[in-house]
């Protein structure tokens, strides 16, 4: 290697801090390529389905803490005649629970419900799919502009990274949903932003920030962690809520 | 080529003059010979012959549109019409919006129509699921509380003031089609394979 | 973008060209072979994945896809002419070659009891998931993605989804769920042979019709789909359909998946149990009860 390149002994120092570099460097990219890794079946692990507040227990349901994060109290900062009305929701809830008439939960409920889901990630698209009657939410990672004037009982997602976080811009929400079993409502204003983060490898940390200038004096907050199913071959698998209300027990015939 | 005249009447909006709002307030049954009409539309007492020449355009461009196209377009069908719905009753309202739910599987028009004896009644008009209405241009305020209406349609076969509409018509002169259950028109082509 | 401006577009326009094409946003017909839109590109070879098996290399058949013979949701036998509100149209039965599905005779008595008389009890038309095959030609079409080891379809009728794992290796093969649990989609394994994709679906629920039409099956039925991408436009699809419980014999429907090409296109939702509201006016048609 002599003439334009000179002697190969100058090569090799050239050569060798390359080399030093580009070990010095994979890691952090394939750690980071990991870490933006979410895919695989998770699910919650709390009481936020029936209350995202701090809560007694009841029939069928465990104490719990509050999910909410931000206020610092705990809870969620209902305009004055909001919070009547939740309390009003709160006395109904039997009946007046869309889930209980088997209607999609909306976001950020069909997160902590208790039914695992499914992450999928493609360079446009990360497909969520969730056990609980068969919702399901593609979150559009290249278009991030939400439809005009719809209103999905899932909302319209679209995504981008922070980091190694995935956020997801939840708009275009139908009013009907509810966001626990205890009546705790938004109006059709309702702004979410999620944000999903590998916090080790087998464990997501989600969050949301909840806005709906309609019902709530200022947004609020809410995280979990979410956990993997690790058992060998995990899947999904159904949970038909309005087939088992048509049909009471026995399905098969 | 075949095509869903469903899926082409989607496209075709058309203006009418003032006068098309006096539209004959109950199809004949032999009007509605679909069969005959290539393009499954009724025969509608238009008055003014250039109404019928710009549908005819419209639908000409539209088949154009499906023949570029190709085709085949989604005459919607989730569930039997006939488990619901009379092919052989057709019927037409007018009256005014109520509420319009835009909800899935299917939008309903709700239409009060006050008879010559001053009754009013409620009807329910099934339309297409909200996704092919917003796809064909539609919106929630496209159909507003008060708007006057005439709706097409066929009957339900339960006895209730329910039908399957086919188009709506407003009066600024917009005409929706709003086809939701196949109703046994000749439509669905066979695949080319 | 879907997005629109409120205002409904005038006609006599190239606007009726791009709301034909926005409502039905859909791909070709019947293949297309030989006939190209003015919009749509031409088929060409259809790319391959990059990555490691067991997808690595294999046919890249992510996008929007919708079956080219709408008449399959009615019907998959050929109608010869309208009936109970089953329009005309072609079947898409190849085996037998008759285009008749293979009932036993109790099968055929019962088929025709259920169309005659319980239209009605279509258990799609009560929000029911579809089950195979009868998802893939359900209105609206879907969408296909390949993450790393698997095929996920995402269809826009009902936000149904069906996630096949792909296999790798023959041992790496995981076996299908316990036959106790039953799923309205069924338990699907995906694996390549050369570029079909080959997917065994079992455990479904028996409460699932194939159509309109009421072709039934029982709890015995097996399916398995065969998904051949020919060009970037096209996939045949193929699926034989065994019951031995029902059929005289295994039998295979085939047709065409054609690509979305509509350059804005996005699925959107759509619900069914929330804003269900035939099911309360429909009659059990011809007064008769229902079975049981």
């Amino acid at each position: 290697m002599r003439g334009i390149l000179g002697s190969p002994l100058r090569i090799l120092p050239l050569g060798l801090a390359g080399t030093l570099l580009l070990i010095a460097a994979a890691p952090e990219a394939s750690k980071s390529d990991s870490r933006r890794d979410l895919q695989g079946i998770w699910e919650a692990r709390n009481t936020a389905a029936a209350s995202l507040e701090a809560h007694s227990a009841d029939a069928g349901i465990r104490a719990g803490e509050s999910v909410i994060v931000d206020p610092a109290d705990g809870r969620i900062p209902y305009q004055p005649w909001a919070a009547a009305k939740r309390a009003e929701n709160f006395a109904n809830r039997a009946a007046a629970d869309p889930v209980n008439k088997c209607w999609l939960p909306g976001v950020p409920r069909i997160t902590y419900m208790p039914f695992p889901f499914q992450i999928f990630q493609t360079p446009e698209f990360v497909a969520i799919t969730y056990e609980y009657v068969h919702a399901s939410r593609t979150v559009h990672m290249k278009n991030p502009k939400h439809l005009d004037d719809i209103a999905f009982w899932m909302g319209d997602s679209r995504g981008h990274w922070e980091g190694d976080t995935l956020v997801v811009d939840v708009g275009d929400n139908e009013a009907s949903t509810w966001l626990d079993a205890s009546g705790d409502f938004h109006s059709d204003a309702l702004h979410v932003i999620e944000r999903y983060t590998r916090t080790s490898p087998d464990t997501l940390r989600y969050e949301a920030t909840i806005e709906d200038p309609k019902v709530y004096t200022k947004p609020w907050k809410i995280g979990m962690p979410l956990y993997r199913h690790t058992e060998k071959n995990a899947q999904l698998y159904e949970y038909e809520c309005h087939v088992y209300r048509e049909n009471g027990a026995g399905l098969l015939k | 080529m075949g095509y869903n005249s469903h899926g082409l009447n989607n496209a075709c909006i058309i203006r009418a003059s003032p006068r098309e709002s006096n539209l004959i307030p109950r199809m004949q049954p032999n009007q509605y010979h679909r069969h005959k009409d290539p393009h499954g539309l009724p025969k509608i007492a238009v008055s003014a012959a250039a109404q019928v020449s710009a549908m005819r355009r419209c639908l000409r461009t539209a088949a154009l549109a499906a023949a570029l196209l190709g085709g085949a377009a989604p005459s919607f069908a989730h569930h039997s019409f006939a488990a619901e719905f009379d092919g052989n009753k057709p019927v037409a309202i007018k009256g005014k919006v109520t509420e319009f739910e835009w909800i899935n599987p299917h939008s309903w028009v709700h239409v009060d129509v006050t008879d010559d004896k001053g009754n009013t009644l409620n009807w329910a008009c099934e339309t297409a699921p909200p996704n092919m209405l917003y796809r064909a241009g539609w919106r929630r305020d496209s159909l507003k509380v008060g708007d006057e209406v005439v709706i097409e349609g066929y009957l339900a076969k339960d006895g209730s003031h329910t039908m399957n509409a086919r188009t709506v018509k407003t009066p600024d002169g917009k005409q929706f089609f709003a086809g939701s259950a196949n109703d046994g028109v000749p439509a669905a082509s066979p695949e080319k394979k | 973008m879907i997005a629109r401006s409120s205002r409904i577009p005038s006609i006599l326009s190239l606007g009726i060209l791009a709301m034909a094409q926005a409502a039905f946003g859909q791909g070709q017909a019947g293949g297309g072979r030989g006939r190209t839109r003015a919009e749509e590109p031409p088929a060409k070879p259809f790319t391959r994945l990059a990555g490691v098996k067991p997808d690595g290399g294999k046919p890249d058949m992510q996008g929007y896809w919708e079956t080219a013979n709408f008449f399959s949701a009615f019907d998959l036998e050929t109608h010869e002419k309208e009936q109970y509100g089953i329009p005309a149209g072609r079947g898409v039965v190849v085996d037998p070659p008759d285009g008749k599905i293979p009932y036993q005779p109790w099968a055929m008595e019962k088929k025709k009891d259920l169309m005659d008389h319980h239209l009605f009890e279509d258990p799609q038309a009560h929000c029911y998931l579809s089950g195979v095959p009868r998802q893939m030609y359900t209105p609206f079409g879907f969408q296909i993605l390949q993450p790393a080891g698997y095929v996920v379809l995402l269809y826009e009728a009902f936000h149904s989804y069906r996630i096949v794992p792909v296999a790798n290796r023959p041992l790496d093969n995981r076996p299908h769920i316990p036959d106790a649990i039953r799923l309205f989609e069924g338990d699907s394994r995906g694996h390549w042979d050369g570029d079909t994709l080959v997917v065994d679906v079992t455990n479904q629920n028996p409460g699932t019709w194939f159509d309109m039409a009421a072709n039934f099956h029982s709890d015995a039925l097996h399916v398995v789909e065969r998904f051949t991408m020919k060009d970037s436009n096209t996939i045949r699809y193929e699926a034989t359909i065994e019951d031995v419980k029902v059929f005289t014999r295994p039998w295979t429907i085939a047709f065409n998946l054609v690509r979305n090409h509509a350059g804005d296109y996005e699925q959107m939702e759509y619900a069914c149990v929330e804003g269900e509201k035939d099911l309360q006016h429909y009659t059990a048609a011809e007064g008769a009860k229902p079975a049981k």
